[in-house]
Order: structure tokens, then sequence, then C-alpha cells
């Protein structure tokens, strides 16, 4: 160590000041990435600030060719149907071995048949848009999915799909499929005469339309560590872990319930009005809330707090989305509840998410996380979130507008 | 990528382990704590980078700073003096190669990951981010702690024979036994012990080893320190013992059988 600030001594701050500001300078003149699929599609540019929204790129269905593009030889598209038991089965399988990874590929997302079927039916949905790709022996290799949405961006009232699950086979990652599924879900999307799409990723791509990042609340800390989901500084015990983020038995709202069918009219419409103040937000049928939050065991929970007259006031819900822990001796899955819609007016949303996180907890969860979007971040800290490594852009295909902030967006995704 | 395998600072050559090093201790100190998003799947150098400056958070500039040249220094020893014998003004271009070669390695990997373009499409899987909280090191006097943590029973033992203290208190009040019963380290339990340590020491705030192995779920490190003789109706300062705190997987090993207790 001393000789270390022998160094120091020996250099001049001067000296140290102006190789950090030249080598600094020299970081930011890289430029920016080059994406050689992405800047052909559809997409504001980087750096573009526009004025007024809206598309960029305008077609008609007659200019959509009507036959799928090319696929490499020995590979053909197919439709996958998650209602039927054997080929839910497939996807499950196709996901859970190939899907999402944490960047130390400690953990993957393990999507329930059970979870992919919710996510994947919900009103209006087209099995012509949960695309496959089966190798020449039958084995599905790839997919990419979208699912029907009316969504509202500024002001504007969009048809949109949410594009989810593109999922490419290890094996196959050579092949340059991805931008092939993109292209082929877009021309069928814009076959049915929808042009505009969204999805987020962990990557950045030409351009984000918002910017989120991750929070994980600890709900069974002495696990999240064990797995190395979380670690222990040196100085911190594990007792005190574990009294720190010790939840309350029960929660402090007594009259908490699992939503019911007859609480539906009510809760839509409070969440409707709810969501009406952000820049970007799904535009649900009362139909849809219903797919969308009408509890379902082991796949989403909705809570809701009512008044006298049975009118719906307050509402928590979160979705369950396991990750399997790669390689572990002792524990094999990690369950994640994450934040879904929220909407408090009788108690303040810190006191209605502390009783989600109970809720959670008691329903097994080990960790429940959120992104700072909506009123997030409100209670992030007082309820003890911790920041996470991971990123969320938000992206709109073929629409151009501001970028907006995470408190500015409305929607979460599966 | 590949025959870009290996850099040269100065004529050494470095492995990626050290080239990650290097990396990540001169954009912590350049830039401070990542805020760059995480890049895609196959861009397997970008996620490495990526990885190795973001475990960095919450290090401060200046440290980073530090150990940046400590590093070259490590590797390269003479660049100092060679900078020091050029004519003053030119002493910080040494440095400054050495971290422009880090920069260009960083814009090197041009290859765009065309395949892993979209993948990552959905939610992202994210994990707790490192630094937070009190992430100070163990000083050099209180070696015995992360010892007791990390198991190192041979460590202990060549520590307390050299004079430390066997139940030495950090500035919590937390003896190496507190640290062993929470990190559920047993034989290191049974080290201390048999060294003489003190069963029931208390930490700052009343707390005993067997209050902590008792609230980890400890089940082995709770057997051990009962049999020990600890107490488990020690009560700390908030009035809980083992007893009162405990859950039914350790409660049953706190009841020692009769014949004992007598």
């Amino acid at each position: 160590m001393s000789n270390g600030a022998d160094i120091l001594r020996m250099l001049k701050k001067q000296q140290i000041e102006s190789a950090l500001a030249r080598a600094g300078a020299a970081a930011a003149s890289k430029g920016p990435k080059e994406h050689k699929f992405w800047d052909t599609q559809p997409m504001k540019k980087p750096g573009e600030e526009p004025e007024e929204p809206g598309e960029i790129e305008t077609k008609t269905i007659d200019d959509v060719k009507p036959e799928p593009y090319n696929m490499p030889p020995g590979f053909e598209w197919c439709h996958v149907d998650v209602m039927d038991a054997a080929e839910a089965e497939e996807v499950y399988t196709l996901l859970s071995e190939n899907y999402v990874e944490d960047d130390d590929n400690m953990f993957r997302f393990d999507y329930s048949k059970e979870f992919l079927r919710w996510a994947l039916t919900p009103p209006g949905y087209s099995a012509e848009l949960h695309v496959g790709v089966r190798s020449s022996k039958g084995k599905l290799m790839g997919l990419i999915t979208a699912v029907p949405t009316q969504m509202r961006v500024m002001g504007s009232s969009i048809k949109t799909v949410e594009i989810n699950f593109l999922c490419v086979h290890k094996k196959l990652r050579a092949k340059r499929l991805a931008p092939v599924l993109i292209k082929e879900i877009t021309r069928r999307v814009n076959r049915m005469g929808v042009w505009q799409a969204v999805y987020t990723a962990g990557v950045v791509l030409p351009t984000p339309l918002a910017c989120c990042r991750y929070y994980h609340r600890s709900l069974n800390p002495k696990k999240l560590i064990e797995v190395g989901f979380s670690r222990l500084a040196n100085r911190m015990t594990m007792a005190r872990t574990m009294k720190l983020y010790k939840l309350p038995d029960n929660t402090n709202s007594a009259n908490v319930s699992a939503m019911q069918p007859e609480d539906v009219p009510s809760a839509h419409a409070l969440l409707s009005k709810y969501l009406e103040q952000f820049k970007l937000a799904p535009q649900l049928s009362e139909e849809e809330f219903a797919h969308w939050l009408l509890p379902r065991e082991g796949v989403v929970d909705c809570f809701v707090v009512k008044d006298r007259n049975g009118k719906v006031t307050d509402m928590c819900s979160f979705y369950h989305l396991p990750s399997t822990v790669i390689g572990h001796a002792k524990h094999r899955t990690l369950n994640a509840a994450y934040s879904f819609y929220n909407v408090a007016t009788t108690v303040t949303m810190t006191e209605l998410m502390r009783d989600s996180l109970v809720l959670a907890r008691n329903l097994g969860m080990d960790v429940f996380n959120a992104l700072n979007l909506m009123q997030n971040q409100e209670f992030l800290q007082t309820l003890k979130f911790g920041i996470g490594d991971g990123h969320l852009q938000y992206y709109l295909f073929n629409w151009r507008c501001k970028e907006i902030t995470p408190q500015e967006v409305g929607l979460v995704l599966l | 990528m590949a025959a870009n395998h290996m850099i040269t600072v100065k004529g050494v050559a470095l492995s990626s382990d050290q080239r990650l090093e290097l990396y990540s201790l001169f954009k912590q100190a350049t830039e401070g704590d990542c805020e760059d998003p995480k890049p895609g799947l196959i861009d397997l150098v970008g996620r490495a980078k990526w990885g190795a400056w973001n475990r960095l958070r919450g290090m401060e500039p200046v440290e980073a700073m530090k150990s940046y040249l400590l590093k070259v220094t490590e590797l390269c020893p003479d660049w100092l003096a060679e900078a020091q014998g050029q004519p003053p003004g030119d002493a910080g271009t040494v440095t400054q190669e050495d971290m422009k070669k880090d920069l260009q390695w960083e814009g090197s990997d041009k290859e765009e990951d065309e395949n892993g373009a979209g993948l990552g499409f959905g939610v992202t899987v994210s994990t707790m981010a490192a630094g937070q909280g009190n992430t100070a090191e163990w000083g050099a006097n209180e070696e015995i702690f992360a010892a007791a943590s990390d198991g190192d029973v041979v460590r202990i033992r060549d520590l307390v024979s050299s004079g430390v203290k066997v139940d030495a208190q950090d500035e919590e009040g937390r003896t190496p036994l507190h640290f062993a019963a929470d990190r559920g380290q047993s034989s290191v339990i049974s080290s201390l012990l048999a060294l003489g340590a003190a069963v029931d020491s208390r930490d700052a705030d009343g707390m005993t080893p067997l209050a902590y192995a008792v609230a980890c779920e400890n089940e082995k490190e709770v057997e051990l320190l009962v049999q020990a003789g600890a107490d488990a109706n020690a009560a700390d300062n908030d009035g809980c013992t083992p007893m009162s705190s405990a859950e039914e997987s350790v409660k049953h090993l706190l009841i020692r059988p009769e014949s004992s207790a007598a």
C-alpha cells in the first residue's frame, strides 16, 4: 500500500488530472455504436428530438408481402399453440433452457406453462402471432410472440402489439435467426393492419423511449445471499440482515382480499383513471383487465381494498416469475414477484406496497422486484429496495416521439 | 476478437484478467460508478468489461486511480522511472499511454452482435448491485474477523498464537465467535471454543453468538454453542432471547435434555 502512496506523491496532481481529462475526451469521442440490423428498422435515430410525434414509415397492407420470409435450409416456420399441452411443454422447454440469463449466468428465467398461457392469450390474441421455428426433425428451435394492446402514447391512442419471448436455441445463435424472426413477426402484424409495437429489452438498441432500472426488495435474504443474488458485506451480519428485512406477519390494512370477478368493474375503472396520468400506458378494456389481473395461482396475484359499498379503492398486484438457479446444490429456484399495477387512494403508495411485500412473502416469494416507473420511486427507499444491476429499456416500433422519464411510464410488460 | 486476446503495456503481455482489472479501475477512476446498461447476451467481451466495472460500484475514483497506478507499477515496474527521466511536463504521457491502450481495447470489439441484437427482449434478469451499505474492508488488525467469517481455522490459530485476542471485539462489539455463528462456520466455532473463547460475549445490541446462530437458523452452530453451555435465555437490549426469537427449525435444539441441564 505504501508503494501506492509513494507513486501518488511522485506524480503531480496536475499530471493525473490532465491524463484523466484527455482519456475522458477520448472515451467521449468514440461515437455511437453501429447496429447493422436495427439501423434498417423504422426506429427513432439516436439523438433525434422529434417535435411532432407520429409514424416513421407509413404503409398499407398491400405494401406488405403476403408470403413469409425465407428460412435457412433445414428450418421452417410454424405456429405454436400454447393451449395445447404438448406444444406448451415445447415452448416451456425452449425458454427454460435458452432464454434470458443474468450477467454472471447464475439465473435463468423459468416462465411456467401457466404463465406462458396467461401471457400469450389475452382477449383478441392470434395464434398466428405466436411464431415458432422448427428444425427439419420437428424440434422447436426459435420463438417470437406478439399480443395486441391498445396503447396511449402522449395523447395518441395507438393500436399496437407487445412483442415478447424472442428466443433462439443456443445451438443456433450463429445463424442470425433473430433478425429474421423480428422481420417475420413485423410482416404478420402488418398484414393484420397493425403498424406499431412496444417491447422492452435489457440491452440498448436504437432508440429507447424510456430507460428504467430494476430495484429489488429482499424477502428471504438468507436464501438470496446463499444463491448469490445479493452479497453480504464483510462487516454486515446475516443476523442483522435478516432483522433489517423482517416484515410483519400480517398486512397493515385488515381488509385486503384477493380480487374476485365481481370486483372487476370498479377495479378496472380505478386503474384506467389512474393510468391516465402517464405518458405511456395501456388502455385496457374490462375484459382485458380481467385477463391480466384476476388472480391465477402461481402466475399473477391482485389484492384489493374495498369501501363499504364494495367499490375498490386500492389495488396492488404482482406476477410470479421464478428463475432457475444454475448449478446450485441446495436451491433450484429463486421465486421472484414482479410489481405489476398498483393504485392507492385510501392509503399512501408506500403503505400499500408494504402490504404487497407482506402478501408476496406469505406466498413464498424470495424477492420482490420493481422498476423505477410510475410512482415506484416514492417507496423504493423507505421499503428497503436495493438498486439492481439490470436496466430495462422501453421501445416503440415505428413511432417517433420524445424520450420520456421512468416516472412517465405506466406500462409493465412480462 | 480472438486475435486481439493479448495487448501489451510497454512491452508487458497482459492476460484478459489483467486487462479487465485495468479497464475496470480506469473506468471507475474516470467515470465513477457504472451507469451503462448491461451489454447484450452475445457481446461476451462487453459483458465481461461491464461486469468488472460494475463490481467496483461504490469505490471512490481516487481509490480506483490509486489501484490502477499500483497495478500498472506491478506489471511494469519501470514506467514511473522512465517517466521521470523525461523532461518535465511529459511525465504524464506514460500513464496516459497505458490508459489509451485500455480505451483502444474498449473500441476494438466493433463486431456487432447481430444475433444478439434482439435477444434480451422482455424483462431482464437483474440481481442486487454490489457495493450497497457498508462495504468497508477489514483492516489489518481485524484479520481474525475475516478469518472467522471465511472459516479459516489455521489462520485463526496463527493469529491467536501471535497474540491476537480470541475474544477481540470489532467496532460493534462483535467477537470472532459472533461471525462464525453468523456465517455458519461450525469448525471455527469448535476451534475458537477450544482456544478459550467466551461462549456468551455480548455485542453492542446485547446479542450473543447463540442469538446470531438462532437468527440465521444455523442448526449445526446452534447445537455446538448449546453444547458449550451458551445461555438460551440471555436477553439482548430489546429483551429478546435466543429462545423467544427462535424459529421452529432451531427451537428444539435450544432445549437441553434434563440430565445435562441439571
